[in-house]
């Protein structure tokens, strides 16, 4: 191979791998996109499945559709808004958050909020009455351990450690 | 045979009504006969849905189309195993499989050997409860999904079994799932028992510990199972979409995981006793939830019997449970109160609490999604979907934390932890944990969920081995045993708690599973002409051989057999097919798995033309591309094998331990 050819060669083959540079991160960015707007929609074959794992002919239509609206330049939530447009809101995976809908997305948030807020009340209330029985057993007003308890007790650790070991 | 398992079932329900009303006369008069008299229709009605059980897979493996059920379900050419499992591939079927695994589950604690005191008081209770329950679905198959219905016309083959069921998850997935959701009949009517003896302690609880690690293991098995069955044979790609079915079976799975832990508070601390009624009760509705969603129609699912009017009487009966059982409740309340003291806000014991509120927690997310379509539409009239997008971002969260308590859990102290012991026994799993996390990020992992999920589960691990080596070496100091025997003694000899160990060390296998072929599934789709290659992740799949068929009397199949190798290294033939089935509108997809611990190659024959269709049928070779879906899903193995260890864990847990001599009093006589 002359020089020339050799210098045709790298020349194409620093065209081609430019190409690449440039063109597959965009290729990878449109695949995330496409990947997107597939999770977010459903399918309406019936089979209530994501467009992303449907391999039904309604999935593989709304898949070319969608790679087909993403490259004339349509954003994410603008492809979503457009099935949204023809199929209404079931053709969402999950309701949108808005309105009403606002309710699906707070209200497991709010009830563990509300859920731990309780169990911390709870807690402290338990501690505070441990403590106050605990003091009115050192000021004597309280009951304190049988004698026959102290035995039965003693016995029970006896045995659980017997058991451990 | 139809006969005799109508009959069969026709007895059942006389013997159960007659169970349920010797027992209440029979416990009303303290009549030792009439209750003895009683025990014994509990026997007959599991002998009696075991003939009738019988009775029907013998119809169903003989092909007998003059009762409708087989001939619904069944055709002459299913095999044998297919032909049997279509005993629950039905309402009817289905509804009898319940019915018998409770009569035997019934007469295997009806015929327990009680120990003397509490035990022996509460069993006819529990055995009239369960025949109550029992009595429900015995009049569900005799008078509303009789399985040995007569055919309404003549039938020369059956319609056949739906494709989607001819896997062996099939066989497992619902006789697991429906033991596991049967089996928590048992501490549920317990505990209605020990409302109604007033007996609020922890006895039945103490009882009921077997039963429910036992319904709890069988339901995890059924679900998992079911996973599995959904990846193979869906073929999505995926083994988990938060179906509404799917998500069924979860919930008392979930409310199930909380009862076990919050039992401990109760056994050690006498408290909790409304929460764990509470939790019980619930566990328990959510398993008759998931058979009334199910059959009830009401939310779209892949798993669905269909729409039936069966809905309405399981909703009747929910009401029903749920309306005694909070009157028992109510009514029981001032005995259920206890003396709830807490040494320390921050102590195991709140890490328990604080368990349960997550588990619970996620419970209702859960069930709230899974019915939110009902409630828009109900409320706004808009009509939506809640899928993975919501279960997610909910429960992820959730579930991240939850796995951290896991691993904080057995390094709290009891009663009371200091800030102290704190140090002392974070700083080595905490030092380990953030050599991981450097390493982890250092090696390439910089998804932020997929880090933070794996900083987690080398937590919970680095904690788990921690207790195995302290527990170890206290052992050795204390008995001066060699290393493997302390080893040994030191799991054989608290079975509960190294069984628990064992399973959480399950649910990080499944942790790490389920966060590598999420995060990092990838996947491709390509069309191929005959001998051109696909490149996905590091594998090559070369469609060389073109589309061939092989038709059968009941289905065609539509298959390739693509050559697969990773980087140099010939990986050999992947067969992925698409089956046409007389009895199924569209094509059944048969996808291709060529799996091991570090990642699946999952292969799905995503389309053909309907030229090629009919060519490769008549025997001509195909000329079309054909569009195949590949994914590589990295460390799905160990979701599987996180089930195998959960069940080591559970069996390690319910296998009774060594039992301790009684001691011998002064006078020589054993208490």
């Amino acid at each position: 191979m002359s020089n020339r050819n050799v210098q045709r060669l790298l020349l194409a083959l620093g065209v081609l791998l430019a190409l690449l540079i440039v063109t597959l991160p965009a290729y990878a960015a449109s695949m995330e996109l496409r990947k997107e707007v597939e999770s977010n929609l459903i399918c309406q074959c019936g089979c209530t499945m994501v467009v992303v794992d449907c391999q039904c002919e309604w999935a593989e239509n709304a898949r070319v559709d969608i790679a087909g609206k993403l490259d004339q330049g349509m954003s994410v939530k603008e492809v979503i808004a457009s099935y949204v447009d023809i199929y209404g809101t079931k053709v969402l995976a999950a309701p949108p958050k808005s309105g009403f809908h606002w309710t699906v997305w707070v209200t497991p948030f709010l009830s563990l909020a509300a859920g731990g807020g309780l169990l911390y009340l709870l807690l402290k209330r338990w501690v505070k009455s441990y403590n106050r029985d605990r003091y009115r057993k050192k000021d004597g007003t309280g009951d304190s351990l049988r004698p026959e308890d102290r035995v039965r007790y003693e016995k029970k650790i006896e045995e659980e450690l017997k058991k451990y070991f | 045979m139809a006969e005799i398992g109508y009959l069969a079932l026709l007895f059942a329900l006389l013997v159960t009504l007659y169970s349920i009303i010797a027992y209440i006369l029979g416990i009303k008069n303290d009549n030792k006969r009439l209750l003895a008299s009683a025990r014994g229709g509990v026997l007959s009605l599991a002998v009696l849905t075991t003939v009738a059980s019988g009775s029907l897979v013998y119809l169903l493996l003989t092909s007998d189309f003059s009762v409708e059920y087989v001939a619904h379900y069944t055709s002459s050419y299913l095999p044998p195993v297919y032909k049997a499992a279509a005993f629950w591939a039905g309402n009817a079927g289905s509804l009898l499989l319940w019915l018998w695994v409770l009569a035997v589950i019934a007469a295997i604690v009806a015929y327990s050997r009680p120990k003397r005191g509490q035990e022996e008081e509460m069993l006819p209770y529990v055995s009239m409860i369960l025949m109550i329950v029992a009595l429900f679905f015995t009049y569900l198959v005799n008078f509303v999904a009789n399985p040995f219905e007569p055919a309404a016309k003549y039938y020369a083959d059956g319609y056949g079994l739906n494709p989607l069921l001819q896997n062996p998850g099939m066989i497992i997935h619902p006789t697991t799932l429906y033991i596991g959701y049967v089996g928590f009949t048992v501490p549920y009517a317990y505990a209605m028992t020990a409302l109604i003896l007033r007996k609020t302690g922890d006895a039945w609880i103490k009882v009921t510990r077997r039963w429910t690690l036992f319904a709890w293991l069988f339901l995890s098995i059924g679900i998992i199972y079911g996973a599995q069955w959904a990846y193979v044979e869906l073929g999505w790609g995926g083994y988990w979409a938060w179906d509404p079915v799917e998500n069924a079976s979860l919930l008392p799975w979930l409310t199930g995981t909380a009862f076990l832990h919050s039992v401990m508070i109760q056994e050690r601390k006498g408290m909790l006793k409304v929460w764990n009624i509470m939790l019980i009760l619930v566990t328990f509705l959510l398993t008759i939830f998931g058979t009334f969603l199910t059959r009830s129609g009401i939310l779209q699912s892949v798993h669905a019997f269909g729409d039936s009017n069966l809905g309405t009487y399981f909703l009747v009966f929910m009401g029903a449970l749920l309306a005694v059982s909070l009157f028992l409740a109510l009514d029981r309340l001032p005995l259920l109160r206890d003396q709830n003291q807490f040494e320390s806000v921050l102590s195991k014991e709140s890490s328990f609490l604080l368990n349960n509120l997550l588990l619970v927690g996620s419970a209702f997310a859960v069930f709230f999604g899974t019915m939110y379509p009902l409630i828009s539409e109900a409320v706004t009239g808009d009509k939506v979907s809640v899928q993975a997008p919501f279960f997610n971002t909910v429960n992820v969260p959730i579930g991240i934390v939850l796995v951290a308590l896991i691993g904080v859990c057995p390094l709290i102290a009891w009663k009371r932890a200091t800030l102290r012991n704190l140090v002392v026994n974070f700083l080595v799993p905490f030092i380990a944990t953030v050599i991981f996390a450097v390493a982890a990020y250092l090696y390439g992992i910089r998804h932020l969920a997929a880090l933070v999920s794996y900083t987690v589960s080398a937590f919970v691990v680095f904690t788990i081995i921690l207790e195995v080596y302290h527990g170890v070496r206290v052992r050795r100091k204390m008995t001066g045993e060699g290393l493997l025997t302390a080893f040994g003694r030191l799991f054989t000899r608290n079975r509960r708690r190294y069984g628990g160990y064992l399973v959480h060390l399950a649910v990080v296998m499944m942790v790490v599973g389920i966060t590598g072929s999420s995060v990092y599934k990838v996947e491709g789709t390509a069309s191929l002409d005959k001998g051109e290659s696909m490149q996905v992740g590091d594998y090559t799949l070369t469609f060389d051989e073109g589309l061939k068929a092989t038709i059968e009397p009941h289905k065609a199949v539509i298959y390739t057999d693509l050559v697969v190798s990773k980087g140099d290294q010939a990986l050999g033939r992947l067969r992925t097919a698409k089956e046409a089935h007389h009895n199924a509108e569209s094509l059944i997809t048969e996808v291709g798995v060529k799996g091991g611990l570090r990642e699946d190659l999952f292969v799905i024959l995503a389309g053909f033309s309907e030229r090629d269709y009919r060519a490769v049928l008549e025997g001509r070779p195909s000329q079309d591309p054909v569009t195949f879906k590949v994914f590589v899903n990295p460390l799905v193995a160990w979701f599987w094998l996180g089930e195998y260890v959960l069940i080591l864990g559970t069996l390690f847990a319910m296998w009774p331990g060594r039992r301790l001599k009684a001691p011998v009093t002064a006078g020589g006589m054993k208490r």
